[in-house]
């Protein structure tokens, strides 16, 4: 199909894509398997026609699918085999919630609800979970988040095939300079949150989303669950910075209107955009104002953009469904838990609604070919 | 071992190459479900759970009767026997 930009949205009913034609505008294709949830979605930015999702279903469970046909025909793969007695290893699957490539296209991962990460170096054939991180001697304090113990964000450092960094909630941040063999928690600088009901001080931190910054290997960024406990007067800081491979953060969240949200992206250009939502408790745009933060300074500073000025909107906005493309000025797309859909093409200082409401909002994707 | 054939919902037949209608041969539910998992792997993750038993919204009929309700769970089979994968009714 003809397309210069390939929107993925991953919803609780279906995958929907969008095409951007030469001149700029969005063409939706029709529906994508509607009977399944898409939690997860990983697009080639070499070939458009070639999709992975995770999906799943409230009778069926989950499964990885992939399409070499711009999602027309699909085979599917399991995570793990069973055994003689129809058993599988590892903990309950529950859902894929991230797939990612690695930058040289050889290895695949896979993050999953119970928190494990799976590897795969045959293009998605098959997979092996990386035990390393999962037999970490913090696991048996290991609680979940709103979303249930899921690992999230898989983070590969370009420069350095064995260093990784993975994301649970409401776990922490590991890391590994091994390949996945030995793991460490790296949450230095971020509140400690007893409200995870874990006991173990290296495991008890909802982080939301990170991301790497493109041009510095080694700093990332962070949405966090902000958070205030009974007593206090002000929630914890909500956006954070690593400029040490994550072993320590600092708090970037001077100005903004509310520091607890999901999603965080990075552009090409080291921008931040942000989303914040209005706390813990219900988690909707501030006031009712849909509107992304961007930073161009690394988080020192923010500037609002309102996205539906004069319409109140009180949806809230998940933690993979925003998405920054490769252009520059960057493309910015979000879409909310209500199916409203989002895209910004002057990196992030104005948006404009797609003309298509959809099924809550699960992941958004986004190349430019 | 009885030639039976085993029904699966079109929402699955992407596990199937496309298939609906199966064939396999046992003579108990059990090795039924045995040669489920070795000859179509993704079928049975989305039959079974983690534990190897039938995922809790997921029926399995045998000539139409529910299995969890038949007095003998691990029925012996016979040939033209039909078993149907079928998602549970799963509305309000």
């Amino acid at each position: 199909m003809s397309t210069t930009g390939l929107l993925g949205v991953g919803t609780r009913k279906g995958l929907f894509l969008f095409d951007r034609k030469p001149g700029g505008d969005w063409a939706m294709r029709d529906p994508i398997l509607p009977e399944w949830e898409v939690n997860a979605l990983l697009l080639n930015s070499n070939d458009p026609d070639h999709l992975m999702i995770g999906t799943s279903h409230w009778s069926w469970g989950p499964t990885i699918r992939e399409s070499r046909d711009g999602g027309k025909t699909w085979s599917q793969t399991t995570l793990r085999d069973k055994d003689a007695d129809g058993k599988a290893g590892g903990g309950p699957l529950k859902s894929i919630w991230q797939l990612v490539r690695s930058p040289d296209g050889q290895t695949l991962y896979a993050g999953v609800e119970e928190a494990a990460l799976y590897k795969s170096d045959d293009g998605g054939q098959s997979w092996d979970e990386v035990e390393g991180l999962t037999k970490h001697e913090s696991r048996p304090h290991w609680q979940p988040g709103g979303g249930g113990l899921c690992l999230h964000t898989i983070l590969l450092d370009p420069t350095d095939p064995n260093r990784l960094w993975v994301g649970i909630s409401a776990v922490g941040v590991f890391g590994t300079v091994d390949g996945g063999e030995t793991w460490a928690p790296m949450n230095e600088g971020l509140p400690k949150m007893d409200s995870t009901g874990s006991p173990d001080e290296n495991a008890m931190f909802c982080i939301h989303k990170m991301q790497l910054d493109p041009n510095q290997p080694g700093k990332l960024y962070m949405q966090f669950h902000a958070y205030k406990m009974p007593g206090d007067d002000q929630r914890t800081s909500g956006v954070f910075v690593s400029e040490d491979g994550a072993q320590n953060w600092r708090a970037i969240d001077n100005g903004l209107a509310d520091r607890f949200g999901f999603p965080l992206g990075v552009s090409k250009k080291g921008e931040l955009f942000i989303i914040p939502l209005h706390g813990d408790e219900d988690r909707t745009f501030t006031n009712g104002e849909a509107a992304v933060w961007r930073s161009e300074n690394g988080g020192n500073s923010w500037q609002k953009t309102v996205v539906l000025d004069g319409e109140p909107v009180y949806a809230g906005v998940l933690r993979d469904a925003m998405a920054v493309d490769q252009s520059e000025p960057a493309g910015v797309y979000f879409g909310t838990n209500m199916g409203d859909l989002f895209a910004s093409h002057d990196a992030g200082r104005s948006f404009a609604r797609l003309n298509a409401r959809l099924p809550r909002v699960h992941v958004v994707r986004a190349e430019v070919y | 071992m009885a030639e039976v054939t085993l029904e699966v919902p079109a929402l699955l037949s992407d596990a199937t190459d496309g298939a609906t209608r199966l064939s396999l041969s046992a003579d108990r539910l059990s090795t039924a479900l045995v040669e489920l998992r070795q000859r179509w792997p993704v079928l049975a993750t989305h039959v079974l759970n983690d534990a190897g038993e039938l995922r809790p919204h997921v029926l399995l009929l045998l000539n139409g009767q529910c299995t969890r309700w038949l007095t003998t769970p691990d029925a012996d089979l016979s040939p033209g026997d039909r078993l149907t994968i079928l998602q549970a009714v799963s509305g309000g």
